[in-house]
């Protein structure tokens, strides 16, 4: 969501895609969200900058061979998803916001599936998280509804990315434009960013 | 042969140089010794380390996601880390996580031991923290097909969309009072009303401060994630000296989790009508009272499924 805010561009551009597939009048409803391709391409990129869980702990049952290497049985393995999505081998600007990355359109089948590899906010293979599908639900229709609804000011420009452990906390802001009904009443209002 | 042989014997006669080999074999003893188990094979690279402390001394200053990054864009997508005893191996390229994923998949689904036998959260019988193994995949498929599964998500739509609308509402009443909005506490609120419908088929009570209870157990929990990820990745010297530092206070979270998720299964058990269908903890309390189930759970199977649900809401913002 700080990302957005950050971007106005970014935040036009996805809140013009919500009105055109949503409409002015009702609330977004999550059999929208496979109609929204740029807010599903802004929420990836988001979990790809920020992934909630970065590390990904495992252990080898039994020895085996990984790049070359012998790892022995019992080792603790870290896969380190944080810099995995900002690999610059793997990715282009690795550390930009750029969701049109993952837009269809601006890639053929082929790359599509090695993106999916490279792309691990919520780890992969058998022990990756089975609420993957819930977590999109959440995040789009919650994203989609705040910036479809509402607009949002900071306190100057600075908002602040830094991370802590207990993952990105942002004060945020009051709502200034409102619903679609009263989208032509602009207030003035503060936000606070801490 | 036999100049080679004198030429020995008149070296072992010079200290300097009988010295400086020693101080050679004592360089690579501390600075190239492999770590145990490498059994004469390659092991990934490793950067330099210090004697008894490994690379510890390399992640202490900064978060640890970006302490690893900083190692491995300095030495590479594959390495071989010491902490203390522990080797820890390091992927942080792409492809080579695409190797491990693909070709090692059912070699690397297991997490280790638990850090906390008797925690509910991340003890032995928590599903997260289960070996890949029959609980394990019958858990599993129990989630998928009666929480994450697309049937599932389907069925449950209605109770998200009322809280969405409900989170709405609360923005809108908050614009109308010109109140700051903390957007991720806002958020996690949202999610962790919608897990809780769909899971136990009601919202935590906000009146007799259950949700503020719920709240704050998970913040205690997700307080000690840090602290046991390092005991889980430090075992082995843990038992060797003796100590467990983070026991109590997690077994004290997992306590009142535990007494929490008893009454609400105590409410589950009286319950009689189910006319508004079955939530999870509903299917959970038939399959735990089935004797014929593929798998017997136990009630610590189910309450630490529960828990583990919680911390869940968090890490998804």
């Amino acid at each position: 969501m700080a990302k957005i805010i950050k971007k106005p561009n970014i935040l036009e551009r996805l809140r013009k895609e919500i009105d055109s597939v949503v409409g002015k009048t009702r609330l977004i409803q999550e059999k929208d969200l496979p109609n929204l391709p740029y807010l599903q391409a802004v929420i990836k990129e988001g979990l790809r900058l920020h992934p909630p869980a970065p590390l990904l702990g495992r252990k080898v049952t039994d020895g085996c061979t990984i790049g070359g290497c012998y790892v022995p049985k019992n080792t603790t393995l870290v896969v380190n998803a944080y810099a995995v999505m900002r690999d610059p081998d793997s990715w282009e600007d690795p550390d930009e916001f750029k969701p049109e990355r993952f837009l269809a359109s601006s890639r053929g089948k082929e790359e599509e599936r090695e993106q999916e590899l490279k792309y691990i906010p919520f780890g992969s293979g058998r022990r990756g998280c089975p609420g993957v599908n819930l977590g999109y639900i959440f995040v789009g229709t919650a994203i989609g509804m705040m910036v479809h609804c509402f607009d949002w000011r900071t306190n100057g420009d600075k908002v602040n990315m830094e991370e802590t452990v207990a993952g990105i906390t942002l004060n945020m802001a009051h709502p200034l434009r409102c619903t679609p009904v009263s989208r032509m009443q602009l207030q003035k209002s503060q936000f606070v960013s801490s | 042969m036999a100049t080679i042989v004198v030429d020995f014997q008149k070296i072992h006669f010079h200290p300097q140089i009988l010295l400086s080999i020693f101080t050679v074999i004592c360089i690579f003893v501390f600075f190239f010794k492999k770590p145990k188990g490498s059994r004469g094979c390659d092991l990934p690279p490793s950067p330099p380390s210090l004697p008894i402390i490994g690379h510890l001394h390399l992640l202490l200053f900064d978060l640890p996601h970006k302490a690893f990054q900083k190692l491995s864009s300095k030495y590479g997508p594959l390495l071989c880390l010491r902490i203390f005893n522990v080797p820890i191996v390091l992927v942080s390229s792409a492809s080579v996580a695409y190797e491990i994923f693909k070709t090692h998949d059912v070699n690397i689904s297991s997490h280790g031991h638990p850090p906390i036998d008797e925690c509910l959260f991340f003890g032995s019988s928590s599903f997260v923290m289960a070996p890949y193994g029959d609980y394990w995949k019958f858990m599993k498929k129990l989630m998928v097909t009666k929480l994450f599964g697309p049937q599932a998500l389907e069925q449950s739509r209605g109770a998200r969309a009322d809280e969405l609308e409900r989170f709405h509402a609360n923005l809108l009443s908050k614009e109308m009072k010109s109140e700051t909005v903390e957007i991720a506490k806002e958020a996690i609120k949202l999610t962790n009303n919608s897990i809780c419908k769909m899971i136990m088929g009601r919202g935590c009570l906000e009146e007799n401060g259950e949700a503020e209870r719920v709240r704050g157990l998970v913040t205690e929990t997700f307080a000690l994630f840090k602290k046991l990820f390092l005991t889980q990745v430090l075992r082995r010297l843990f038992e060797i000296l003796r100590i467990s530092p983070f026991k109590k206070e997690t077994l004290d979270v997992s306590r009142k989790f535990d007494e929490l998720l008893e009454r609400i299964i105590v409410e589950h058990e009286e319950k009689t009508d189910y006319d508004h269908g079955m939530d999870l903890m509903d299917v959970l309390l038939a399959v735990y009272r089935d004797g014929k189930a593929e798998y017997k759970i136990t009630r610590d199977h189910l309450k630490s499924l529960f828990v583990v649900n919680s911390p869940f809401t968090w890490w998804i913002h």
